[in-house]
């Protein structure tokens, strides 16, 4: 019996010992980048549904490529007259028209995060880290944008807006292979709220 | 600002009085109908229903799109207008004088044939410096148009 007990206790010691060194090692965070992804063209255009609360709304949105890290987003109804148009950057956002109704902070600052994120404005010219997978870049302090790849150099399938730990904002590509995407959806995960985008040029 | 129009194709249906359906069909399906007091649009097989009495700027824009079309827009108290002629066409030159219109529009120009008295193009300068512009073409008058085409099954 005894020197089982012995072989027991120091068997668990070594348990013990191992569980809490692993929880002292950081978890390695390899650089990462995945620069071909967003060679996107001069002028996209994206026929867009929104649907918020379950409510349906529809209309135009088109990204025109300013330089290598700044776009302009504009939204149109289906008929034609803009409700939208402002500029990112990784930085923020500048309002060149925003229609009275629709000028909210919180909302622009949404749309800043959402299609920042989509377009991998904060992705450009800094080095990326990879996570469990996925390859993020810091947006702000506290805000991430994470890419999920095949293979960590391609077009990405999939991203996140990351706040904290908390991912606020899913993103689908569909789209073939090196080719810009044909569809997007947008999701909010805390929100009962989605855009689903279709590539019309 | 685009360094390329956007243009769309598709087919405007107007029956006196209050009906108007815009069906929008290249480069993608939108359909927007205006029956009286109600508006339909059908978006991606999703169907929409609005009852414009309750809502005061559907309301406002059913009025002028359907005033617009059957030129009653000319004695509205929404706008200040000029006629203008040349050879073939008038030009109606409309100037938003309610808040509501003219936190969209600038000023509407109406170009109408002297042949038919049919409009040929409606241009809308918007407040944010773009411009939406409607051409009509293959205009048919008086073509029977029943009541359903004006609603959503």
């Amino acid at each position: 019996m005894y020197p089982s007990v012995i072989r027991f206790l120091l068997l668990s010691s070594f348990i013990l010992l191992a569980a809490c060194a692993s929880t002292k090692v950081q978890q390695e965070k390899l650089p990462c980048n995945i620069p071909a992804s967003f060679n996107w063209d001069t002028t996209t255009v994206y026929k867009a549904s929104i649907s918020v609360m379950n409510k349906n709304f529809s209309g135009l949105i088109i990204f025109n490529r300013e330089n290598d890290t700044d776009y302009r987003l504009i939204m149109t109804t289906d008929v034609g007259p803009k409700l939208i148009d402002i500029t990112l950057t990784p930085k923020g956002y500048t309002k060149n028209f925003v229609m009275a109704q629709l000028d909210r902070k919180a909302l622009l600052r949404m749309f800043w995060e959402d299609f920042g994120t989509m377009l991998g404005i904060f992705a450009k010219g800094k080095p990326g880290y990879s996570d469990l997978g996925t390859c993020c870049y810091p947006v702000s302090k506290n805000f991430t944008s994470c890419y999920i790849t095949s293979d960590l150099k391609s077009f990405p399938l999939s991203a996140y807006f990351v706040q904290g730990n908390e991912k606020k904002t899913k993103i689908n590509y569909f789209c073939a292979v090196g080719q810009q995407p044909d569809s997007i959806r947008i999701e909010h995960l805390a929100l009962n709220m989605s855009y689903f985008l279709n590539k019309l040029n | 600002m685009l360094k390329n129009k956007l243009i769309s194709h598709g087919e405007f249906c107007f029956k006196k009085s209050d009906k108007l359906r815009m069906e929008f069909k290249q480069p993608y399906k939108y359909l927007f109908i205006l029956n009286g007091a109600n508006v339909y649009i059908l978006d991606n097989q999703k169907k929409t229903e609005v009852s414009a009495s309750g809502n005061k700027l559907f309301k406002k824009i059913s009025q002028i799109t359907i005033s617009s079309v059957n030129g009653d827009i000319l004695h509205s108290k929404d706008f200040s207008s000029r006629i203008l002629e040349s050879d073939n066409q008038y030009l109606l030159i409309l100037t938003p004088q309610s808040k509501e219109i003219k936190q969209f529009f600038n000023l509407f120009q109406i170009y109408v044939s002297k042949n038919n008295y049919l409009v040929d193009k409606i241009e809308m300068d918007e407040t944010s410096g773009d411009k939406t512009t409607l051409i009509f073409t293959e205009k048919q008058v008086n073509v029977p148009i029943g009541d359903s085409f004006f609603t959503l099954k």
